[in-house]
């Protein structure tokens, strides 16, 4: 450790440039070769009480709050070959990108240059950085988008299943209510004395008239639930736009400290920081001469009784 | 052998004739003495060197301790004078520096004009020159000579004499500028010279597996301790201490 610091003393000057002035350089020309800019959004995310389907995706955590929640679900979906498929092609509709090399290079750091954070219970933020104003607001526009689109194609998909289940469940509760209904007007047909109101007289009779009102009341309640679940699947769209509010648009943000590509910038410190260790150790290794009095005690076995400080006058011994 | 070749007279002359010069006769000025005028050395610096030299366990009164390195330029004769001076200060006693290194030449680093040395003393060419290293009046210096090709051969007779424990007879306090080990073919004669050595290694620049390379050639258990030199460490004092 001690041949080390000495290392690191005795060539102070190298490892000062190593260490200040090559990552101070490096982070000029990261400022001069990766310009960056940073869009802003903000997402106000709510659930209506008014309304008898949530529009939540499923899988919601139910004690995570709407923003927290929407983060999850953005950064999922985020990281998904959809995603980034979709918003490519949303881009290139809008003419975003200059080159498919910028595309290319926009598109394989998207994870990791937006970063989504719930600010509060209900309202989340996207913080995006790029190389140039467009492509950062569109990017943010895109992905706001395509969220919307993703959740509502959710919805669709869920309710298209339940008016599916429905709409069977619907149909067999028909079918039984006619063939009770024709098993009461056989009955009716062979007892032409028997009434309605003597049913309570009539066991039969009775059994056939419970059947049938139990019957017609699954059948009109299944039908409010068809109903309900048709009218939801119609309004869907308008429920997320309800539920899932743009309250600021993508905007660029942030004066020149936040513009600066911190990302190269580090990766250059650490880099400097990499090659100065790297020259430290090489150069211990390749020292071999007697440094420290410790190292030599215990190298030699032997010990060091004086340690004289260095004479200028040494130069004219013989030896 | 070196021993037949250097009679112990002559060493004790030369000896009582550096440390006790006959007084002129009257009338007659006294003689020029040659002196060795190494470098300066700064307190600090002697201060370290006293430190080095107090951690090293004598089993007597007298010291005799080697100093080493691994390779050349690390300091070590500036080290060893450096002790000579921190332990002929302590001491007050008469403290000699004698120079080993027979393959450099250090007279300019001691201040000296090309003289014999050591190494012509032993190949019986020359007297022994014992000098006088101002400014304490009790260091002295035994120059190795000029640079020679056949060092090994030299230092052999070096290792065979007995200059060492002579030298002990009127210098409680030897210093021995030993070559560096691993710049030189004879390292192992190099350790026979004296039973404590310490290892000089320079901060920064001497390869720790040439130091570990040294430590084998001349055995631990002879090496007393390591001295780094030239420790220049720019990690902040309070950041040492939580290291």
């Amino acid at each position: 450790m001690a041949k080390y610091v000495e290392i690191l003393f005795r060539h102070r000057l190298r490892f000062l440039i190593l260490l200040v002035v090559l990552p101070a350089e490096l982070a000029l020309a990261c400022i001069a070769l990766f310009p960056h800019q940073t869009a802003v959004s903000s997402l106000w995310v709510d659930t209506p009480a008014y309304i008898s389907v949530s529009p939540a995706a499923s899988g919601w955590d139910q004690y995570l709050t709407p923003a927290e929640n929407t983060v999850d679900a953005l950064n999922q979906l985020r990281s998904t070959n959809a995603f980034v498929i979709s918003l490519q092609s949303s881009l290139d509709a809008s003419n975003t990108f200059q080159s498919a090399g910028e595309r290319d290079s926009v598109l394989s750091t998207l994870l990791t240059d937006m970063v989504v954070t719930a600010s509060g219970s209900h309202l989340v933020v996207i913080n995006y950085t790029c190389p140039r104003a467009p492509i950062c607001t569109n990017v943010v526009a895109s992905t706001e988008q395509i969220y919307h689109q993703w959740l509502v194609d959710q919805e669709t998909a869920q309710a298209k299943v339940a008016i599916d289940f429905y709409t069977g469940q619907l149909a067999d509760a028909q079918t039984k209510l006619r063939s009770d209904e024709n098993a009461l007007a056989t009955y009716l047909a062979s007892h032409p004395n028997a009434k309605a109101a003597d049913a309570s007289l009539i066991p039969e009779l009775d059994q056939l008239l419970r059947n049938e009102n139990g019957d017609t009341q699954a059948v009109s309640s299944l039908q409010q639930q068809l109903d309900d679940t048709e009218l939801t699947n119609a309004a869907v769209g308008q429920l997320d736009s309800t539920v899932l509010k743009v309250v600021d648009p993508p905007r660029i943000v942030g004066g020149r400290l936040s513009s600066l590509p911190k990302k190269q910038m580090t990766i250059a410190a650490v880099a400097s920081l990499v090659l100065a260790v790297a020259m430290l150790v090489v150069m211990a290794w390749s020292d071999r001469s007697a440094r420290e009095p410790k190292d030599i005690e215990s190298r030699l076995q032997i010990p060091v009784v004086a340690t004289i400080h260095d004479l200028t006058l040494m130069g004219a011994a013989d030896g | 052998m070196a021993r037949e070749a250097q009679p112990p007279m002559q060493l004790a002359h030369v000896m009582e004739t550096a440390l006790r010069p006959l007084p002129p006769a009257p009338g007659f000025a006294m003689a020029p003495r040659e002196h060795a005028r190494p470098i300066s050395l700064p307190p600090w610096f002697i201060d370290r060197c006293r430190q080095a030299y107090l951690s090293v366990s004598f089993p007597g009164p007298r010291r005799v301790l080697g100093i080493t390195s691994a390779l050349r330029g690390e300091g070590k004769t500036t080290v060893a004078l450096g002790i000579a001076t921190a332990v002929a200060a302590d001491t007050g006693e008469p403290t000699i520096l004698l120079e080993c290194d027979l393959e450099t030449s250090s007279d300019e680093f001691f201040g000296l004009t090309s003289g014999p040395g050591l190494s012509d003393w032993l190949e019986d060419e020359q007297a022994l020159r014992i000098l006088r290293m101002p400014p304490l009046a009790n260091t002295y210096l035994i120059p190795a000579g000029g640079a020679r090709p056949d060092a090994a051969r030299v230092f052999y007779r070096l290792s065979q004499s007995t200059i060492v424990d002579d030298l002990q007879r009127e210098f409680p306090n030897v210093i021995i500028d030993l070559p560096p080990l691993l710049s030189i073919a004879y390292s192992s004669l190099a350790a026979k010279v004296t039973e404590r050595i310490l290892l000089v290694a320079r901060y920064g620049s001497t390869p720790i597996d040439d130091l570990e390379k040294a430590v084998f050639l001349l055995g631990r258990e002879r090496i007393s301790g390591l001295v780094l030199n030239g420790y220049t460490s720019r990690t902040p004092r309070w950041l040492r201490r939580l290291l």
